[in-house]
């Protein structure tokens, strides 16, 4: 959940460059990046199955091949390299108050946390993830049949629909831990987009307040306090978290967006690609032009007209 | 485009209702504007805005107002699929991301003086106030939450998912059980193709995948459809209302219902397409029962509530 992606992302940024942490990169970009790879490497199996006729179980077993393999294989990248943790060392002014708010940002993350696990309301309105995993490994195939109803497609399916992993990962879950599906995708992906979404809020924070820990703890105890208020209508940010965690416009809402915010605001682009990739694998968005790209460019264009202001301003 | 224009209007009026984080929003937006030419050495450093937050809260500005304005949401709503309704175009802005920056900004603002007890008092109610006004803009949309959730039980407030989840697994592996012990001469290795109330088929394929339907949940659900270009026929259709009318008062031909549908038809319509197990709600009228028992052959077991018929 936490230990795998952050290899990915740790070996990643360390073929990208020499010294991730001295390119201002963290444990929690490791980490996030390491999602973003998880997900791309679903898509790459999940298409071959899709449309390349292979089944459910062989798709899975390659899946946790592959998964493996990264894993050896950017370890060893990361060993070879010798990282050293040579942090650019954010500065921090840890002052009662800073430990005082991360302190109850904390309580309040856990008290969600408990939440997504006990909590009986799960928001299923047009969401057939569930029936999907379950069709996909009764029947060792990829939408072979209708998941709503067992039956056979007549007319069949959009393409665009066909082409999103979450399904495929979901059911690698379920056959390799032997899990009921149900619990899976009910209880413990939301709990994994959970904490993948406080860590993207706390880089957020990071890069917004780089040398302020009281305000980036008081930004996180907001942030939880948010998520808690915020879960009374579909489409805000409470709500997505702990009612629907496990839908692909959860893990874009709260996990890529804030993410793609903070490579932004650092001008990291090349991670800020693969979460715009990453959303059009997991969403159905525009052919592929999702709220990520939109978003990205937004920013993008609003740091130029600042840039073009200033200078304006200091050429006058 | 008019169309997708008044949906844009509607739909902002419907975000609004249910809770007041838009709100709350334009607040920070209102507190960041009127702090923006503060001279640092009078009010203290806390209030300079780094690069990268000013680019956010400009970016904020600039997405809510496109939000809000009738004319580019229905831009936007374009831009992501008409699949999606009004609210995620609120993706585009980063709003958790804003309240929680700008409102770091007031509390560390209030906080900054805490030399006497005059000032910590102060700045306690301050913050007191203002995590008052974060859950009162959340927590008043609570009991419009469950209008939006699809509710699988009629009277059931959405909220009890798992639980009738739990009671339809339950029923389902009983009734699996029995059809095993009717069907054991079988050696074509039937399955289960099932037929019954809202709240079991809900449930079902979420249960099992060995379990086959005859409609799935977006026979209620619109919002799936669009996931298969599939559509269902007519009769399905008759035979989804005279299920949910039976289930709601008994009998799907009384007064009450106002609305007459032959059972007889949609049970003969059933058992064509294939259906060999028929769940009744416990509230079914005996002679809606019998008439089953009758055109099916089936017998009646009565299962956690409910009235099976194995064919």
């Amino acid at each position: 959940m936490v230990f795998i992606p952050y290899i990915y992302g740790r070996g990643f940024f360390s073929i990208l460059c020499k010294n991730p942490k001295n390119q201002g990169y963290t444990d929690t970009d490791f980490l996030l990046t390491g999602v973003l790879i998880s997900i791309g490497m679903t898509e790459a199996v999940h298409l071959c199955g899709v449309y390349g006729g292979i089944s459910v179980n062989r798709s899975i077993q390659i899946l946790g091949a592959l998964f493996l393999l990264t894993a050896v294989l950017f370890l060893a990248v990361c060993i070879v390299r010798n990282i050293k943790n040579t942090s650019v060392g954010r500065q921090t002014d840890r002052a009662h108050t800073a430990i005082y708010t991360g302190f109850f940002a904390t309580v309040i993350f856990m008290i969600e946390f408990i939440m997504i696990q006990v909590n009986d309301n799960v928001y299923l309105e047009g969401d057939m993830i569930l029936e999907t995993v379950n069709t996909f490994i009764g029947t060792d195939a990829f939408y072979s049949v209708n998941p709503l109803t067992g039956a056979a497609y007549t007319q069949g399916i959009p393409s665009r629909i066909k082409i999103l992993c979450l399904p495929s990962l979901y059911s690698f879950f379920v056959k390799t831990f032997h899990i009921n599906s149900a619990v899976v995708v009910w209880r413990g992906v939301p709990a994994m987009v959970f904490v993948y979404a406080v860590a993207a809020y706390r880089k957020l924070a990071d890069t917004i307040f780089l040398k302020e820990e009281k305000k980036r703890n008081l930004f996180m105890l907001i942030v939880a306090v948010i998520f808690l208020t915020g879960d009374y209508m579909y489409g805000v940010d409470g709500f997505l978290l702990l009612e629907s965690g496990f839908r692909g416009v959860a893990v874009r809402g709260m996990v890529l967006i804030p993410y793609m915010i903070s490579l932004i605001l650092r001008k990291k682009r090349i991670p800020a690609i693969l979460c715009i990739i990453a959303e059009a694998c997991i969403t159905w968005t525009f052919y592929g032009a999702g709220a990520c790209l939109l978003v990205a460019a937004g920013l993008m264009i609003t740091e130029y007209f600042l840039r073009k202001i200033r200078h304006g301003r200091e050429g006058a | 485009m008019s169309e997708l224009i008044n949906n844009s209007w509607l739909g902002w009026q419907k975000y609004t209702e249910a809770g007041k984080l838009p709100a709350l929003l334009l607040a920070i937006f209102l507190f960041i504007f009127l702090y923006r030419n503060i001279n640092e050495d009078l009010i203290g450093s806390d209030i300079v805005y780094g690069a990268g937050e000013k680019i956010l809260y400009i970016y904020g500005i600039v997405m809510t107002l496109l939000c809000i304005c009738p004319v580019t949401a229905a831009v936007l709503m374009l831009y992501q699929t008409r699949f999606y309704n009004y609210e995620w175009i609120w993706s585009y802005v980063p709003v958790t991301a804003v309240i929680a920056a700008g409102g770091s900004r007031i509390l560390m603002l209030v906080w900054r003086k805490r030399y006497t007890v005059r000032d910590r008092v102060k700045a306690a109610s301050v913050t007191a106030l203002i995590v008052c006004v974060s859950v009162v803009c959340g927590f008043s949309g609570t009991s419009l939450k469950y209008q939006t959730v699809v509710s699988p039980q009629r009277g059931d407030s959405g909220q009890a998912v798992l639980a009738q989840y739990d009671r339809t697994a339950l029923l389902i592996a009983k009734i699996e059980e029995t059809f095993k012990t009717c069907h054991e001469s079988d050696t074509d290795g039937s399955v289960i193709c099932l037929w019954a109330p809202q709240e079991i088929l809900s449930y079902a394929r979420q249960y099992s995948s060995e379990i086959k339907l005859l409609y799935g949940r977006n026979m209620w659900d619109n919002a799936l459809n669009a996931y298969s270009y599939d559509t269902y026929p007519e009769e399905y259709e008759r035979m989804y209302r005279w299920m949910e009318l039976v289930s709601e008062y008994g009998e799907a031909d009384s007064e009450i219902s106002q609305e007459s549908i032959d059972g007889r038809e949609c049970v003969r319509n059933a058992v064509t397409a294939g259906v060999n197990v028929i769940v009744l709600p416990g509230n079914t009228h005996e002679k809606t029962r019998l008439e089953i028992i009758g055109l099916t052959g089936a017998q009646e077991a009565e299962i956690n509530g409910y009235f099976v018929y194995i064919i």
